[in-house]
């Protein structure tokens, strides 16, 4: 019993780590991911876009492109390129922080994905409708996209949060910390099983309550 | 009010391209309820759309109040919108909003500050009889009730001009008879002008003005609902109204018939106006002596008018009856003969 003790003590600072790894980056990407999609979104002909325009229609190729891109690249190589630039943002390549930026930036294109899917569902009957009353292309997103398609932007956020817990035990390798670091590091190399059992445990409390929160959420928010 | 001229549109898609509409001209009266019909794929949906450029056309104008549409700057093709209400088969209304933020959306789009819009949407709910909904999701209601929420939406701005697009298609009859009353309520209170595109035709009958009946993008007959009905002069009106009034099943019996009355001609007879309320054929067969049995009959109510359509059988050759038939024809009655 105090040996369990003693490693919850032990993994008391690697769960803060989790944790911030996982809500710092998570609050970035939405809000980054959001703006992205919109864009994309609102530069596109299957969007809102109805006359043609050929500025807007290369930055939606460039958008799209760069989400892509960077979906595309597994994150602990994005990891390795990014080093550089963290080095220019945050000045070291070391600690929690210096994984900020790689994480921001891999988990945006996923957010930004996932809303960009989110805000192809919404209904285009109801979208006529309100470009039938005479809204703007900016009333019909900010009026009717955005306010039908808030249940899957909120499950999209629950499903990132998810996702960048199991980043963050990545970022473990350049010394972020977490508990994924402390189970690789203590309880599988160095054979504490305590250790590997509880951070695990821990580990999935985090993803069960990201989950549990984003499927209460929905719940309440979808009026279907 | 509402003139559209020379209008053509094609939609070009890889496997070719389709011409929606086909030099349509067409015109609308104010106060009117005007009845677009025409089987899927004629064109109905293209026609209501360019009316407030849902659509835009690639040739011919579109006039609004004498305002060519197909002109207008951006900013002034929103005004026109908000000046237009339209409603949908679907319904389209937003699910993540209550019964009266619906209602008050057209008035959230043009800036209403927030008490005055509450206000005249609890009118509006009123109105189509959901004062007790305001506070309910679309999900929660019926096909009807989503359509009468609909309704008061388009009536929010106060618009004189609603256009609906198949309005009455995914509701069951009595609900579909109620809607049609709410809107005949609406025109004739209000003197808004109606638009509607349709397949069925017992809505053009119950409440349509005059009705344009459309096919392969053209506009094939253009009159008032007796007259057409009456009188179809192009084939194509003929058979969708018979298909509507079973006068085609009246000739597939017929043939049936043909087994039962060995002999003898059948009638089939369309009256309306104030010949509906008299004895005629009975005067006539009893003034030739011709006893006859009733095959089917009906009385359709449309607008205006209502219009009977009765078929009889009579057991005498064609020969024998020539001049009750030919007086019934002077007396401005419908006849075909089957023999």
């Amino acid at each position: 019993m105090s040996n369990i003790i003693n490693t919850l003590q032990k993994l008391s600072l690697p769960l803060y780590e989790t944790l911030y790894l996982t809500f710092i980056p998570l609050i970035f990407s939405v809000i980054f991911g959001f703006i992205l999609a919109t864009c994309i979104f609102a530069t596109s002909k299957d969007g809102l876009l109805k006359k043609e325009s050929k500025i807007l229609t290369i930055l939606n190729y460039f958008f799209s492109w760069l989400i892509n891109v960077f979906r595309s690249i597994p994150y602990i190589i994005l990891l390795i390129f990014m080093i550089p630039i963290t080095i220019l943002i945050v000045g070291k390549i070391l600690g929690k922080e210096a994984a900020l930026p790689s994480l921001i930036v891999a988990a945006t294109p996923f957010y930004a994905r996932m809303c960009l899917i989110a805000f192809k569902e919404v209904d285009k009957g109801t979208i006529e409708a309100v470009r039938a009353m005479g809204a703007t292309n900016f009333q019909i997103i900010t009026k009717v996209i955005f306010k039908e398609s808030l249940p899957a932007l909120v499950s999209g956020v629950a499903v990132l949060g998810i996702n960048l817990v199991s980043y963050s035990a990545m970022a473990g390798a350049i010394g972020a910390g977490g508990l994924g670091y402390q189970a690789y590091y203590y309880g599988f190399v160095r054979r504490d099983l305590a250790t590997l059992y509880i951070a695990t445990i821990l580990i999935l409390v985090i993803v069960f309550s990201i989950q549990g929160i984003g499927d209460y959420v929905v719940k309440k928010i979808d009026k279907r | 009010m509402i003139r559209i001229e020379n209008a053509s549109k094609t939609f070009k898609n890889k496997n070719g391209d389709f011409k929606a509409l086909k030099n349509v001209s067409l015109s609308i009266k104010e106060n009117e309820i005007f009845g677009i019909v025409g089987y899927s794929g004629a064109g109905k949906s293209t026609l209501i759309r360019v009316i407030n450029q849902l659509e835009n056309v690639d040739e011919g104008s579109i006039y609004v109040n004498d305002v060519d549409v197909t002109k207008l700057s951006n900013k002034n093709l929103l005004t026109l919108r908000q000046n237009i209400g339209m409603i949908f088969q679907h319904f389209n209304l937003l699910w993540s909003s209550t019964v009266l933020e619906n209602i008050a959306l057209p008035l959230e789009i043009i800036h209403q500050d927030k008490a005055s819009r509450l206000n005249k949407a609890k009118e509006l709910a009123k109105l189509v009889g959901l004062e007790d909904k305001i506070n309910s999701y679309p999900a929660t209601l019926s096909g009807g009730q989503k359509q009468r929420v609909a309704i008061a939406r388009a009536l929010a701005t106060n618009p004189k001009i609603i256009l609906c697009d198949e309005a009455t298609s995914a509701l069951d009859p009595e609900t579909t008879e109620y809607i049609l009353m709410l809107l005949k309520d609406i025109n004739h209170k209000y003197g808004i002008t109606i638009v509607l595109i349709t397949h069925q035709l017992e809505v053009v009958q119950k409440i349509c003005h005059r009705v344009a009946f459309m096919s392969g993008g053209e506009i094939v007959e253009v009159g008032t609902v007796a007259e057409i009905f009456k009188k179809p002069k192009q084939l194509i009106t003929k058979n969708f109204i018979d298909k509507a009034t079973h006068s085609n099943e009246l000739y597939k019996t017929h043939l049936d018939l043909k087994n039962i009355y060995q002999s003898g001609c059948l009638l089939n007879i369309k009256f309306t106006d104030e010949q509906t309320n008299q004895p005629i054929l009975f005067n006539l067969c009893k003034k030739y002596n011709t006893p006859f049995s009733v095959v089917s009959a009906s009385i359709i109510h449309s607008q205006k008018a209502p219009l009977g359509v009765l078929s009889v059988h009579i057991e005498k050759e064609f020969e024998e009856i020539k001049e009750l038939v030919s007086e019934l024809k002077n007396k401005g009655i419908e006849v075909e003969v089957y023999e």
